[in-house]
């Protein structure tokens, strides 16, 4: 082999596995991405049912019900809107009314929204990042809440 | 006093890092080696006086000193000792001296051991490791200090995350940053050559093992992670490709790439460009790994505080660090030698076709991890990528890979023989072929795809061997002449078939418990039965126990296979009184065809408890493969011995073909 | 003064160790092909053992043999340009005193400008046996802790902190303390009604059934105390049980007729269970908090109001509580209520005015102030 092919054969077969990948990639893309709403967003816009979404928003406070079996019934709230959800699982440690919360899932046909999928948020004074947006969009929650000392005692 | 001292050294130390900086590159410039020998002093200074800094940080979590406000935050009397200490590093602050301490420990190591690396080139690397230093104490005094103190001092402190208090996690950050920090050495002697405008020959002695070294810790820091994610999350995954998982993996895959573009390197002396170029993508990512993780950008466990000041110094260290890097080589690159174009059919071939794949699947998980983030700031929109889109870009970019990984040591250097090689393959692929047709067998009803996954696996493993097998010639020779030669084998050929055959074992337990996992979640009140994978447990009901800075709610599960009694599973809820938080311990039983993975969930109504239990086949074969990767990455580098590719000359079966054809 | 000591000690130690090759002969010169054929040598050595051992044939080692001259060759042309090296004496010197001047004061001035060193180190162990802070609340409880942590068997501890606890609203530690005083000690009224009230609290003024079962029993064994049985009637509203609420409402007000401290907030609640049980919308006035401001029957009756009735009595609660302080501003709980009661509401400019007022009134009172400071900084207002 010249030179000139091997380096012709190099070229050919870097263009080819990035062809491969970005074609990958934007498929990838097309199918297999969640978008995140708020249950306003989804009075909004019409969401088909099945459709992967995730839902973020406060658990509302009273709403969490339980089934005989392990499925659990609760709302998700923004504020202006509220979402009934089903969820079938093992709720996680720090899921609690009036606290945030993030589920995946997809809506049913009746306008209900099945989630697959909940996070809570992970410690005292920790909300999920699109769950406060949103909800400061709605200003049902403000900055402010105790995080941390900051500034006073501290002795520089 | 103690705390102070710290402090001090922690401050005179970013001075001296500054003097390794600057004198070693004016010295280099101007020709004067005396101004360049500083830079060796200064290494080790710089060393110790972080050494003093950290140990003091320890000394105050230690003896519970919740005058400094860092022990006040992260730490609590009642935390058991292995947490006191690794609180340490269990924030962001502390967290950011380990890595200087880390990255101090590589500079020192070059200027103490770098007796046969060229004065140039060993200030410059100095000067090199010198800046990086500089940026990261700079942003440790300014913007995350950890020795700030409060007065009067509390008398007790926050508490750790309670997730955090786990022996796997509180061994994870070390690691991972030992790796990551390590690539900074790669990096530096990229970086060096660049401003030199040459790769010396010492080059082979410095980067291929120090690489390695820090591909060894990296491997095992994310096993760990991923270990602790399997049985501390209560979810039974291991891996969910989440940011901040891909943050370290991204550095993972280019180090891999790294790693073997080094030995094209050091064996053929070619692909040099390439390799300073990769060294500088690794370290890179290995940064953006670092602060995706710390600047609170990504959402997790890790985000310990979301605060834009150090946000936008993070941003700028990176800024210069990346941005600077690729400046100059797009400026210096050019004067660099470049290595000779070979045959795409030989060992350095196949090498390269590693690297593509490999920096391709990277960038296929860095477009992933990055779009959102991306998506998010221009038009506002959120999204998330989850595991479906790197299952159906990463998976196959990655197993064309898999499947040429056995090849590519049974090539010769500078032109090989497929053919030849295909036909030593020939014993493993019968047997994954007969592997695959038994799986396909049993598993009727399976997913079609995960029988040709374990013989992937299996392939791997038989490669390995095979290469093990044709370099002792095995069945060729006598069997003592094989036994000889197997081991007068080179360490390095051991160390390239265990970490070859790792993969190959992960490969399978990731392919099997993919496929075959078995999930229930049940309503169990006292007495209630699960059956699962042949095992049965049966709810006794729960008690409460007292940790040491704990309570915890445990459920008593007997589990029985056939009607004999396998073992007592005891998942439990804790919750943490200080934190105000509470963590999920999952109940674990582990056997060779499995884990059996209990977790207990809410109370409901009359008693019973909502359950959750899994089966998870063949699991520990993940991280027992990441494992011999770590040893097989160990047993190369116990090698030492600079070695020369040699080239075959005309291969003899050709010769014979040629005879008989005459 | 002997952290001073330390600190010039260490930074002449690392000044010394530093500009030792500066102050040495010329430093070595760059034998830079040295090095290279060093490696080179070594690497034409491992051909010849490999070879001798029979991993590759002669002809294998005679190509890598080329290999390696090649590089050696290729090695050689680009060294070509070297320039000779040579030390300036005057840029050692130059070097030298910038650095011998220029890091000792960045260090002394970072150092100062982030640093504490009149703070001596504090570890606990030593703080908790520290006679000068003998009547320090902090060290008491930080000591009863630490002993309890070592003995969690006595009883007598857990029962001295749990009210402490309560008192400092860590009322997830009081119910813990409170169960472990049962435990030990068996239960006792006082013991019961102190659990459920710490449960309630925890809840923020929801009675769940655990602290529901805990009142009941402390009624049970002693039928004069008062806050169980509160909360047993709030209880009671909260499961929309309100005839039967209005009947301990009614009992409580006749046995504690004369006591001031109860009798608005009973009638308040009597009136709007009235309403409630008429069908009407409640139109009673929201109970005035008596002096002690809002306790826990308070709290537990606001988690029962609309949103608007709820926001109603809170601004009523901080209005009054403003103007008591500002008649009589010697009450340093009473400041901390109503900062932290301004920055729930959001309204942080009057919280910070709040702040500032209470720190005049404190301004001779080194631990007023320094609960205040405290406060500020969780509540993240710059002071």
């Amino acid at each position: 082999m010249t030179r000139k092919q091997r380096r012709g054969v190099l070229i050919g077969t870097c263009l080819v596995v990035l062809g491969v990948a970005v074609g990958l990639v934007l498929y990838a893309m097309r199918d297999s991405i969640v978008f995140f709403y708020s249950p306003s967003d989804i009075a909004k816009m019409e969401i088909a049912p099945g459709q992967r979404i995730r839902l973020g928003g406060l658990v509302e406070t009273g709403s969490v019900k339980r089934d005989l079996g392990t499925t659990v019934h609760f709302a998700v709230t923004d504020g202006a809107k509220t979402m009934p959800v089903t969820y079938t699982g093992v709720l996680p440690d720090l899921f609690r009314e009036g606290q945030g919360v993030v589920t995946e899932g997809a809506l049913t046909p009746d306008g209900m929204f099945e989630a697959d999928s909940v996070l809570a948020k992970h410690d005292e004074n920790y909300m999920p990042p699109e769950v406060a947006a949103k909800l400061k969009e709605q200003g049902l929650w403000q900055e402010g809440e105790p995080a941390g000392a900051s500034g006073g005692v501290i002795t520089q | 006093m103690i705390a102070e001292t710290g402090h001090y050294a922690l401050i005179l130390a970013l001075g001296v890092a500054i003097v390794q900086m600057v004198l070693p590159i004016l010295g280099t410039r101007l020709n004067d080696p005396r101004l360049a020998a500083v830079s060796i002093p200064a290494a080790q200074a710089q060393f110790l006086l972080i050494c003093i800094a950290f140990g003091a940080l320890t000394a105050a979590y230690v003896t519970s000193d919740f005058s400094v406000l860092n022990v006040w935050q992260n730490s609590h009397s009642a935390k058991p000792m292995l947490y006191k200490i690794s609180g340490v590093w269990g924030n962001h602050e502390g967290s950011m001296v380990l890595w200087v301490l880390i990255l101090a420990l590589f500079g020192a190591a070059v200027a103490t051991f770098g007796s046969n690396l060229p004065r140039q080139l060993q200030a410059n690397v100095l000067a090199v490791q010198g800046s990086i230093a500089v940026a990261f104490l700079l942003f440790i005094v300014i913007a995350s200090n950890p020795f700030l103190r409060v007065n009067p001092a509390p008398f007790d402190g926050q508490g750790l995350n309670p997730v955090l208090q786990d022996p796997a996690l509180a061994f994870h950050p070390p690691f991972l940053y030992a790796g990551y920090v390590g690539f900074s050495m790669a990096f530096s002697f990229a970086v060096a050559a660049l401003i030199d405008g040459r790769i010396d020959a010492a080059w082979a002695r410095w980067v291929r093992p120090w690489t390695l070294a820090a591909w060894m810790c990296l491997t095992l820091g994310i096993a760990m992670g991923s270990w602790w994610a399997y049985y501390e999350l209560g979810w039974g995954g291991f891996w969910f490709w989440d940011p901040v998982e891909n943050a370290s993996f991204m550095p993972w895959l280019a180090g891999t790439a790294l790693l073997h573009s080094a030995l094209v390197m050091e064996k053929r002396d070619a692909l040099k460009v390439w390799t300073v170029l990769l060294a500088i993508i690794t370290f890179s990512l290995s940064l953006m790994g670092t602060f995706l993780v710390r600047s609170g950008v990504l959402t997790s466990v890790h985000a310990f505080a979301v605060d834009p000041e150090r946000g936008v110094f993070i941003l700028g260290i990176m800024a210069v660090f990346i941005g600077g890097s690729f400046a100059l080589f797009a400026w210096r690159a050019p004067l660099l030698s470049q290595g000779g174009l070979f045959a795409p059919i030989s060992r350095e071939g196949s090498l390269v076709l590693n690297n593509l794949l490999l920096t391709v699947a990277c960038a296929a998980v860095f477009v992933g991890t990055l779009y959102p983030l991306a998506l998010e700031s221009i038009t506002g929109e959120k999204i998330s990528v989850g595991a479906p889109f790197f299952n159906m870009t990463f998976v196959p970019l990655v197993v064309p890979l898999l499947i040429a990984v056995p090849f590519g040591p049974l090539l010769a250097w500078k032109r090989g023989d497929l053919l030849a090689a295909a036909q030593r393959l020939t014993a493993a692929a019968v047997i994954c072929l007969v592997t695959i047709i038994a799986v396909l067998a049993v598993n009727r009803s399976g997913p079609w795809l995960a029988p040709l996954g374990i013989g992937l696996g299996l392939w791997l493993i038989c490669g390995a061997a095979t290469e093990l097998a044709t370099r002792s010639k095995l069945f060729d020779v006598s069997w003592s002449e094989t036994w000889r030669r197997l081991r007068n084998l080179p360490r390095a050929s051991y160390g390239t078939a265990l970490a070859h055959a790792g993969v190959g074992v992960m490969v399978i337990g990731l392919v099997s418990t993919t496929a075959w996992r078995i999930e229930r979640i049940e309503a169990l009140a006292p007495g209630g039965k699960v059956d699962i994978a042949g095992y049965e447990l049966v709810f006794q009901g729960v008690e409460e126990r007292q940790g040491p800075n704990y309570r915890e709610l445990a459920g008593q599960f007997a589990v029985t296979r056939g009607g004999a009694p396998v073992t007592t599973l005891t998942p439990s809820k804790r919750a943490f009184a200080v934190e105000k938080s509470a963590t999920t311990e999952a109940g674990i039983h582990n056997s060779w065809r499995g884990d059996l993975y209990v977790v207990l969930g809410d109370p409901l109504k009359d008693g019973a408890y909502s359950v959750r239990v899994y089966f998870n086949p063949m699991v520990r074969l993940i991280w027992i493969g990441a494992l011999i990767m770590f040893f097989g990455g160990g047993v190369s580098l116990s090698d030492r011995r600079l070695r020369v590719g040699a080239p075959k000359r005309a291969k003899a079966r050709r010769v014979a073909v040629a005879a008989v054809s005459k | 003064m002997l952290l001073w000591v330390i600190l010039a000690a260490l930074t002449a130690a690392v000044l010394s160790f530093l500009l030792y090759p500066l102050l040495g002969e010329r430093g070595r010169a760059d034998g830079r092909d040295a090095f290279n054929a060093a490696v080179y040598r070594d690497q034409l050595e491992e051909i010849e053992a490999d070879r001798a051992r029979g991993l590759i044939a002669e002809a294998e080692a005679e190509a890598a043999r080329l290999e390696v001259a090649r590089r050696l060759l290729a090695a050689d042309h680009e060294t070509d340009g070297a320039a000779k090296a040579h030390s300036r004496g005057a840029l050692s010197r130059i070097a030298f005193t910038v650095v011998t001047l220029g890091l000792p004061l960045a260090a002394l001035g970072l150092y100062l400008a982030y640093g504490s060193p009149n703070l001596p180190d504090q570890p606990l162990a030593a703080r908790l046996t520290d006679p000068a802070k003998e009547r320090d609340v902090g060290v008491l409880v930080a000591r009863v802790e630490a002993r309890l942590r070592a003995h969690p068997e006595e009883g007598q501890g857990w029962d001295a902190i749990a009210p402490i606890y309560l008192g400092g609203r860590r009322y997830a530690d009081a119910a813990e303390a409170y169960r472990q005083a049962i435990r030990l000690l068996g239960p006792s009224a006082e013991r019961l009604s102190g659990l459920g009230q710490a449960l309630v609290l925890e809840q923020q003024g929801l009675v769940t059934e655990p602290a529901r079962i805990a009142l009941e029993q402390a009624v049970k064994e002693d039928g004069s105390l008062v806050e169980p049985r509160i909360l047993l009637a709030v209880a009671k509203e909260q499961d929309g049980n309100f005839e039967a609420a209005l009947e301990d409402w009614r009992g409580l007000l006749d046995s504690r007729k004369d006591d001031e401290r109860w009798r608005a907030m009973v009638e308040a609640r009597i009136a709007s269970a009235e309403a409630r049980l008429s069908g009407k919308p409640s139109t009673a006035q929201t109970p005035r908090a008596p002096m002690a401001g809002p306790n826990a029957a308070d709290v537990a009756a606001a988690q029962n109001m609309t949103p608007g009735e709820r926001q109603a009595m809170i601004d009523s609660m901080v209005k009054n509580l403003a103007a008591r302080l500002e008649a009589d501003g010697d009450d340093l709980p009473g400041w901390l209520r109503l900062v932290r009661a301004y920055t729930v509401l959001g309204r942080s400019g009057e919280a910070k005015a709040a702040l500032a007022r209470a720190k005049d009134q404190f301004a001779g009172n080194a631990q007023a102030i320094e609960q205040l400071d405290t406060l500020a900084a969780e509540l993240g207002l710059k002071s």
